[in-house]
């Protein structure tokens, strides 16, 4: 719980108060490169209007995006690997419930637990940087990207996180292990956000929204795979036994 | 009708056969009980009737559930304690039964009436708002009875732990498997090392040696089959002379009869004979001296099956060489004492 208030509390408050108390030249100029990223009319806001506009268009959702990942490997891990580990998966497969219903109860379960922490985060995240605007005169955050983000890419990115995880549960030896496995995730995502500065792509609404489709597409895919393989013998077998 | 049936049930691991051609048949309402040492394939039997892993070869079923094909109509109408199979650490027991009881679609009422009658009977009740991580190991073990009892089974099937139980819950759970037999006719596998504790539970027995089926029966028929005989033990006061046939063993004169019938006679022709007799008994053989005679022939017959299941020939006589080997021993050992 404590990673997403540093990543969408902690880190946007300490920016934001470099960005108003670092001492500023007058003739200080934010690189064009940067300012061509940017949707707003830079040419009316100033040199600490625009690193802070930056910040939140450019790098904020990558920030925001580490969230869903974080929360859906931890969930599903314990959900999937830590009750393995503790014995208490074999004991819910003995149970009248089907395999299928287990294995969908627990990807709901977490991929909603994820996506509903990334809210709370998001709702933390746009007081700090609203308050942050209103107090730098920066133009408001919010923005048609963030919206898709908010509403496709974040639950379809913590419903793909949860499916990764489950089906590397056969895979992975123990919890601590399977955690491991966010470092797959955010890697892409933070190197697609940092690409963005070279200037190769330009990552708009549209092009979020597309990623959001092929993702959400990518999981299902996954979790069929995923759920025809989770049955007790692959989940659980002991070759070693009397 | 049979509650349990194995037909040439096999499971392999890689290279390591963990059961191999089992066939058995328990019918409802028994306790039945497989033993065997360790790898024996008990383990890899109740996975196998539970529906954790699937067979290499062979079916099962149970109340004619085939675990394969329909384990959530299985797991309805059994309930399955293993080792492995554990309970959540960090809830209350009373959370984790009512918790296993909704799984199993319990009503929440019925779910405590059941629990707390479980927990009385187990001797856990005190224990019911207590994190199961911090209970006892016997305590944790009885809990997972409960555990697999919430939904009513008709079958219960149980793998003892290897390293065995402690006597308060054996106690315990002896009593409340006589219980369940008698009031809702529930069918018990139990699987365990434990001998006298099986032959103190069960009225039928599998003996299972590297994952293959020796013999199975009741105690009366694995005592034939294995060769074994019943003794009588004569003690006489002073030190006279033993009626012919006798031996001397374990602070007693004994000799070795046919029949439980042949008791009286022998009384009788020691007391006409003008012997003094303290005390005489019938002693009959014990489940761990016919799974000594079973393991003992087995081994002399490099490895191969015999018992009910094989040859009629076969088991005889390689039961027959080692029990009288395995006798003879013994009664060199008494001569020895007695000179």
């Amino acid at each position: 719980m404590l990673m997403p208030v540093i990543l969408l509390v902690v880190i946007p408050l300490v920016y934001s108060a470099a960005t108003s108390l670092l001492p500023v030249t007058e003739d200080a100029q934010v690189p064009e490169a940067i300012q061509s990223l940017l949707e707003s009319a830079s040419a009316e806001l100033g040199y600490r209007q625009i690193w802070f506009d930056a910040f939140t268009t450019l790098l904020c959702p990558m920030l925001f995006l580490t969230v869903p990942v974080i929360c859906s490997v931890a969930s599903a891990s314990y959900a999937f690997l830590g009750e393995k580990e503790e014995g208490t998966l074999e004991t819910v497969l003995l149970s009248s419930m089907d395999a299928k219903s287990v294995f969908n109860s627990k990807v709901s379960s977490c991929s909603l637990l994820s996506v509903v922490i990334s809210l709370l985060s998001f709702l933390a995240f746009a007081i700090t940087v609203s308050v942050a605007d209103i107090i730098l005169g920066a133009p408001f955050f919010f923005n048609w990207k963030w919206l898709i983000l908010l509403l496709f890419l974040m639950p379809a990115l913590a419903f793909f996180s949860v499916i990764f995880v489950s089906l590397v549960i056969s895979r992975v030896h123990s919890t601590g292990e399977s955690l491991q496995t966010m470092g797959y995730l955010i890697l892409p995502f933070v190197i697609l956000f940092l690409v963005q500065f070279t200037g190769i792509i330009k990552i708009n609404a549209v092009f979020l929204l597309i990623l959001s489709v092929l993702l959400a597409v990518a999981s299902v895919v996954m979790f069929n795979v995923s759920a025809r393989r989770f049955y007790a013998e692959r989940l659980l077998e002991r070759p070693l036994e009397d | 009708m049979d509650a349990i049936v194995a037909y040439d049930l096999s499971k392999q691991y890689g290279e390591r056969i963990a059961l191999c051609g089992l066939n058995l048949q328990i019918p409802q309402g028994s306790i039945f009980a497989c033993v065997g040492g360790e790898q024996s394939g008990k383990t890899t039997m109740v996975r196998l009737l539970s529906g954790l892993c699937r067979p290499t070869m062979g079916e099962c079923t149970v109340m004619g559930y085939s675990p394969g094909v329909e384990p959530e109509r299985l797991h309805t109408v059994s309930g399955t304690v293993l080792e492995t199979a554990r309970l959540y650490g960090q809830m209350t027991l009373s959370a984790n039964l009512n918790f296993f009881a909704a799984v199993n679609g319990i009503d929440s009422n019925d779910a405590i009436d059941r629990s707390s009658f479980l927990m009385h009977k187990l001797d856990i009740w005190e224990g019911r708002e207590e994190k199961v991580s911090d209970l006892s190991t016997g305590m944790v073990r009885r809990a997972s009875l409960a555990r697999a009892l919430m939904h009513r089974p008709q079958v219960l099937l149980i793998d003892e732990p290897a390293g065995g139980i402690d006597q308060e819950t054996m106690d315990r759970t002896q009593e409340l498997i006589s219980y369940l037999r008698e009031e809702e006719g529930v069918t018990v596998l139990l699987c365990t090392r434990n001998l006298a504790y099986a032959q103190l539970l069960c009225s039928g027995f599998a003996i299972l040696r590297q994952g293959s089926l020796l013999a199975k029966g009741d105690l009366e028929s694995l005592r034939k089959a294995a060769g074994l005989k019943y003794r009588a033990a004569f003690r006489f006061a002073g030190e006279e002379d033993p009626p012919d046939g006798f031996y001397w063993m374990d602070g007693f004169w004994q000799k070795n009869i046919e029949a439980e019938s042949d008791m009286p006679r022998l009384v009788s022709e020691a007391v006409s004979s003008g012997k003094r007799v303290y005390e005489a008994k019938l002693l009959k053989p014990t489940l761990e001296e016919i799974y000594k005679a079973y393991m003992d022939g087995g081994m002399k017959n490099g490895g191969e099956t015999f018992g009910e299941e094989r040859t009629e020939e076969g088991v005889t006589s390689a039961t027959r060489e080692s029990t009288e080997e395995f006798l003879s021993e013994e009664e060199g050992g008494g001569g020895a004492e007695e000179g």
